[in-house]
């Protein structure tokens, strides 16, 4: 047998989280996501693509396809070679298509920067990171052997390979302690829609100590603040009056390694939800800012997220679900996924504090990541610091822009300096 | 690097007004601003002018007869049998066109669509012998199941890529079984044909079937 076909044995079933995604993922709704390396010059095209090569070799779980089975898809390994190339879609693109036999991440460049975009169903935020660090780790061994120690510190950050691979949602699966999380319908973003497969990226940079403060002052997490501070925003920006009734809510993933022991690469996250109804509660940012701590605090426990892992779980392995053809599993869960995110407003992803060892990190500027945003999710924030630079990187599918400025003008009233970068988005295609 | 005086902000993109709120900037110096996103050309719209006359051509086709069909002879439902054509025509045609088509996956969709054309056709348009089910299904499963055949031992290496569509178009060639013992079918012999080879089929699969086609059999079926 030849060596392409032994490799295409090893296959793995898609963890809970990522069954949804293939069924769902089209050109706008693409469930990709990218997390950037900017270095503090230009990027050396042959040089990403020898150390794409090397750090492939640690994270052979990524070298894998997408097929379908009868019942379900599932992640095939694969020999096709990843190939770095220059930046030359919009961010998060388009990754998977059925049918198509390609990897299921890309790595792109422009000028100095390095980009990783994974499709959703083969790795979550921290499993890519990994991955992300590893390729820039690589690449400035590469570059700057000569100005690096002689044994330069190494990457603590490389788990074996079966643990890369392993389903820790069905390590933890208890299905004794389910919770069903009820859900009503929140106020949906409207606005104007820009043209099918473009997005709007807007970031801005902060200093990391100044909003750490900002957020210790009201005694709350920044994480928190953030959250508040987009329920405020599309209150006062978006909101018609006919809608006040709903209520707004953000969805907000936390990463279950921080609760469970586990190292996997794949998908181990699990989401809350935390709301504001402006028709029964008090309408100015304290109020919120104080409703949205609390509940995060009550939410974000082992207790409360092993509640919503096991009813997650327990929708995969009922016996119904398992036994429908894949053809008609697909329409299913497209309903059910519209259904799940009509219950929030926008989402918030926090990827924490990113790091490389130390005189790596003197030839970096900054790591960044984007969420694609979605036809409900129509914004989306995605924030991340990299030593005193906090980045805020705002997504969206709608040509307004007010959302962002309520936040960023917020934060400029309470002393924070930005700094703001955007992309182009042709203004006169939509107005 | 801009300063957008509204916002509060600095901005570092080359635009001439604020990306927030649309002010305009004043500079601080004259240094450009560095582009962060490449530019992208613009895709053009797809617009397909065959397929929208065809589309259209279908429709028209379709009411005509209908209206046809119901102002002579409404006893018989003959346009029925226009539309199941033309219905299957469009099958045909998209799974022709496909970019990314798989040949088993062409051939099985094949099958089930000239299944059901076939059953209209007997349906609506020659009631009084039971063609179908006795002749046209029982061959036309055999034939699908003899060509996936005769791909998996020409193309030898192609087993596990025509392991899930073997498998479903065998099941599909046992159907004429229950047609039997549903008392739908009065010539046997076809049918008989029909499920003893796709039984055998199925049966060689497992006999045959070596460690590889093992895995891929779990990873197609896996629940």
């Amino acid at each position: 047998m030849s060596n392409a076909e032994k490799t295409r044995d090893i296959w793995y079933d898609l963890d809970n989280a990522a069954k949804i995604f293939p069924s769902v993922s089209d050109e706008d709704n693409t469930n990709v996501f990218r997390l950037a390396c900017e270095l503090k010059e230009p990027i050396e095209p042959d040089a990403l693509q020898q150390a794409l090569d090397t750090a492939m070799e640690s994270f052979p779980y990524f070298q894998v396809v997408m097929r379908r089975g009868l019942f379900w898809f599932y992640l095939e390994r694969s020999n096709l070679r990843p190939a770095a190339k220059p930046e030359g879609e919009r961010p998060c693109s388009r990754l998977f298509y059925k049918q198509v036999k390609e990897l299921l991440f890309r790595v792109t460049y422009f000028q100095n920067r390095i980009n990783l975009e994974v499709f959703h169903a083969v790795a979550d935020g921290v499993g890519a990171f990994d991955l992300l660090r590893a390729i820039v780790y690589q690449y400035i061994l590469l570059v700057h052997r000569g100005e690096l120690p002689a044994q330069p510190p190494t990457l603590d950050s490389e788990p074996p390979p079966t643990r890369q691979v392993e389903d820790s949602f069905r390590h933890y699966y208890n299905p004794s302690e389910k919770s069903s999380p009820f859900k009503v319908r929140a106020y949906n973003l409207a606005g104007t829609l820009l043209p099918s497969g473009s997005i709007r990226v807007i970031s801005a940079t902060a200093p990391t100590p100044a909003l750490l403060a900002l957020a210790k002052s009201r005694r709350t997490t920044v994480t928190a603040y953030l959250a508040a501070l987009m329920i405020c925003a599309v209150y006062h920006e978006m909101m018609p009056k006919r809608a006040s009734g709903r209520t707004i809510s953000v969805t907000i993933p936390v990463d279950l390694r921080g609760h469970f022991t586990s190292e996997t690469a794949r998908n181990f996250f699990s989401v809350v939800d935390v709301g504001y109804n402006f028709a029964d509660q008090g309408g100015d940012f304290d109020e919120v800012l104080a409703s949205v701590t609390a509940q995060l605090g009550e939410k974000v426990s082992a207790g409360a997220l092993t509640g919503r892992l096991n009813y997650n779980m327990s929708v995969q392995s009922n016996i119904f679900t398992r036994f429908t053809p894949l053809i008609l599993k697909n329409i299913i869960l497209r309903i059910a996924y519209h259904k799940a995110e009509s219950a929030t407003t926008c989402a918030l992803s926090n990827m924490g504090r990113l790091t490389i060892p130390a005189p790596f990190s003197d030839y970096i500027d900054r790591f960044s990541c984007l969420l694609n945003p979605t036809r409900i999710h129509r914004w989306k924030l995605c924030v991340c610091s990299f030593e005193d630079k906090f980045i805020l990187n705002f997504t969206s599918c709608i040509a307004e822009t007010s959302l962002h400025k309520y936040v960023v003008r917020h934060l400029s009233a309470a002393g924070i300096p930005l700094c703001i970068t955007c992309n182009g988005v042709n203004e006169d295609e939509i107005l | 690097m801009k300063y957008c005086k509204k916002c509060d902000v600095s901005i570092n993109s080359p635009v001439s007004r604020c990306p927030l709120c649309y002010a305009t900037l004043t500079g601080k110096d004259n240094m450009p601003e560095p582009v962060a996103y490449p530019e992208l050309a613009q895709a053009a719209a797809r617009y397909n002018m065959l397929f929208r006359i065809l589309l259209f051509l279908s429709l028209t086709a379709s009411v005509v007869c209908v209206t046809i069909n119901l102002v002579t002879t409404p006893a018989r439902l003959w346009s029925a049998v226009v539309i199941a054509n033309i219905v299957y025509m469009w099958i045909a045609i998209g799974t022709a066109m496909r970019k990314h088509a798989k040949l088993g996956h062409t051939i099985m969709i094949q099958g089930i669509s000239l299944a059901g054309l076939i059953m209209v056709m007997n349906l609506f348009f020659d009631t009084r012998v039971n063609w179908a089910f006795n002749y046209a299904l029982p061959f036309l499963f055999f034939s699908v199941t003899l060509s996936i055949t005769i791909i998996v031992i020409v193309k030898r290496m192609a087993i596990r890529d025509f392991i899930l569509y073997f498998i479903l178009t065998a099941l599909m060639g046992l159907l004429p079984l229950l047609a039997l013992a549903m008392g739908l079918v009065t010539v046997i012999w076809p049918s008989l044909v029909s499920a003893i080879y796709s039984g055998l089929a199925l049966v060689s699969i497992f006999i045959f079937a070596d460690n590889a086609t093992k895995i891929e059999l779990k990873k197609r079926f896996h629940i």
